[in-house]
């Protein structure tokens, strides 16, 4: 039998319902997938009929070359077949942001209504969204999930301060969070006083932001589910772009009914920001900067997260955008990024972290260091030449750098 | 000395893709985008037009036609003076799309929302899927405004507006400025008298 067009492709998703009725694709029609679901699907329930009784269903599969990792939630089974190299924590951690993202989407209510009418086609439901989906995929297939964090710009605090000024003065008891974002980076992020905001759901209005053109064009009053906020409702999003530029606005609120008042307020804050663009635009372009700011020159890459603000910085490669420098090419990237998992792997094992984690791997070509503390994470890559005590010395180093710049490097509180 | 205009809040219903953000784009922007992306819950222009001595602020909210944006879109057409209801030509369903709108609208709009239906993508009309009588025939029985439309070539745009204007205010098109009194009646037409709110969006 001739391979379908699809099949051939690296990296394969598909959603569907427990009825193994097709929800999303990334490539092909879920229409001409239906068998191919169908058949995807009887393997789920013959696993799960062998394991009755048990909470567990099955994780995945693997062949020589090839990984089918399945993540099974209340009403909606995703499946990802990867031929590429990427680890099974990180191919996990996509097939989770997916069902973020349909949770996103349709709300909660959504696994509600397929475990009263599994067969219910909600391949509609989804319409309009694949290219969201897909962006989603492209960007967290190079992200450093583990870290439970999203990476903003760099810029200088002060100037950072100033836009937190403007949003301070102009506050409205509708406001519930607030960003100035482009559709390549996170500048500012505001949060009403006594409510949290979590980075997945930072990531989700970002790819929102980033995936849909129409947004750029005008002003639009949108609602979308932050899961971690409430996943049974929406709250409502005010998106605006400041005249001529892509810098755009996104005042977010918990009542359907504040767009007039998010409006004044947003218009107040353009009037006041509307100085600083040429600041904003100049730190869009600094992304991805180069390893050598850090004057270390035996470090070849470096990403550090802060737990307190649940932000980390990378060098020489961005993420949302997938641009590189020549000290970093992607598949170069891409391949340090797997061994950055492999080392942190161990650290949450609780008998491997008790509040502190080291661990440098050697490689052929570089030695990875892995850190972890309850303050931080730091994954670095140097030479593989350096004698072991080279590489604790430089790393301490490395890591009081990057505490001094933490003011610019993140959106302090 | 020119009035501060009166401002009208007309909403756009349809399925996704007849191209209600087209429509917009042409008739606010005058312009046109052949691969353009599905909107994502519904997106707020202005634009004001001028009718003799008197102008009209359209402030138009073009809502998404996906079917998970249908529950929301209530939240838009609430308060709206004006609805235009948007099919493609070229596609049947949509236009039957249109019948489920108008029950919605009937429901639970405004009782003297002005519709209007437009036959957008005129420019595709040799593979016009509904013929423009019928089209027409139900636009009269539920007393909706008809036009036919293309947002590509811009055909029959900005007369959707104009429409929807010259039936909310009878006397627009029929008062000519040397025909005013000066300055002493032309009270502004209140189109909505039930007390419906006019200030919008």
């Amino acid at each position: 039998m001739e391979t379908p067009l699809f099949l051939r492709k690296k990296k394969l998703f598909f959603v569907f319902t427990s009825a193994a009725k097709p929800v999303w694709t990334r490539y092909g029609s879920e229409t001409d997938l239906s068998t191919f679901i169908g058949s995807l699907a009887a393997i789920l329930y013959k696993f799960q009929n062998y394991y009755t009784g048990i909470q567990d269903s099955l994780r995945y599969l693997r062949t020589a070359d090839m990984y089918v990792v399945f993540l099974c939630t209340e009403a909606l089974f995703y499946v990802c077949i990867s031929k590429g190299k990427d680890s099974l924590e990180s191919l996990y951690n996509q097939l989770r942001m997916l069902h973020t993202k349909v949770i996103s989407t349709l709300t909660d209510n959504i696994t509600t209504m397929l475990i009263s009418r599994p067969s219910y086609d909600a391949r509609n439901l989804m319409g309009g969204t694949h290219s969201a989906l897909d962006y989603l995929i492209r960007t967290t297939a190079v992200s450093p999930s583990m870290l439970d964090a999203f990476m903003p710009v760099p810029m200088l605090a002060q100037h950072r301060s100033q836009i937190q000024l403007s949003f301070k003065s102009h506050l409205d008891d509708d406001l519930l969070y607030g960003f100035i974002m482009t559709s390549t980076s996170i500048i500012y992020r505001y949060c009403r006083k006594g409510e949290n905001i979590h980075h997945i759901d930072t990531s989700l209005l970002f790819n929102m932001l980033a995936s849909h053109s129409s947004l750029r064009s005008t002003m639009s009053w949108t609602p979308i589910c932050l899961p971690n906020f409430s996943d049974k409702g929406f709250v409502y999003a005010y998106i605006t772009f400041l005249q001529d530029s892509q810098v755009g606005l996104a005042l977010l609120s918990d009542n359907s009914a504040a767009f007039k008042n998010l409006k004044a307020c947003g218009d107040a804050i353009e009037t006041e920001i509307r100085g600083l663009l040429p600041i904003i635009e100049e730190s869009v372009k600094s992304i991805p900067y180069s390893v050598s700011i850090c004057g270390i020159k035996e470090f070849k890459h470096f990403i550090y997260m802060t737990k307190a603000v649940d932000q980390y910085t990378m060098s020489g490669f961005t993420p949302s955008t997938r641009d590189f420098l020549p000290e970093m090419p992607i598949d170069i990237y891409k391949r340090t990024l797997r061994r950055y998992f492999a080392a942190y792997k161990l650290s949450n094992i609780p008998e491997f972290f008790k509040g502190n984690y080291t661990k440098i791997d050697t490689y052929k070509n570089e030695q990875i260091v892995a850190l972890r503390t309850n303050e931080y994470v730091l994954f670095a890559s140097l030479s593989s030449m350096l004698p072991a005590a080279a590489v604790v010395q430089l790393t301490t180093q490395l890591l009081r750098w990057l505490k001094s710049q933490e003011q610019d490097f993140f959106i302090m509180r | 000395m020119q009035k501060a205009p009166t401002q009208v809040k007309v909403v756009l219903l349809g399925d996704s893709g007849v191209g209600k953000s087209s429509l917009v784009l042409r008739f606010v922007a005058d312009n046109f985008k052949n691969d353009a992306d599905a909107t994502i819950g519904a997106s707020y222009m202005g634009k004001i037009l001028q009718f003799n001595d008197k102008m009209i602020k359209f402030n138009i909210w073009d809502t998404a036609g996906q079917e998970r944006y249908h529950s929301l879109a209530k939240m838009y057409y609430r308060d709206a003076n004006a609805a235009i209801m948007v099919y493609d030509i070229t596609k049947r369903d949509s236009f039957e799309g249109l019948k489920r709108w108008h029950k919605e609208l009937q429901e639970f709009g405004p009782k003297d929302i002005v519709v209007t239906i437009a036959g957008n993508k005129e420019d595709l009309v040799e593979t016009e899927a509904v013929p423009q009588e019928e089209a027409k025939e139900y636009s009269k029985s539920i007393g909706a405004l008809y036009r036919k439309t293309s947002a590509k070539t811009n055909y029959g745009v900005e007369q959707v507006f104009r429409d929807i204007a010259t039936k909310m205010c009878p006397d627009l098109e029929a008062q000519a400025p040397a025909a005013r009194p000066s300055g002493t009646i032309s009270l502004q037409p209140k189109p909505t008298p039930a007390g419906g709110k006019k200030k919008c969006c």
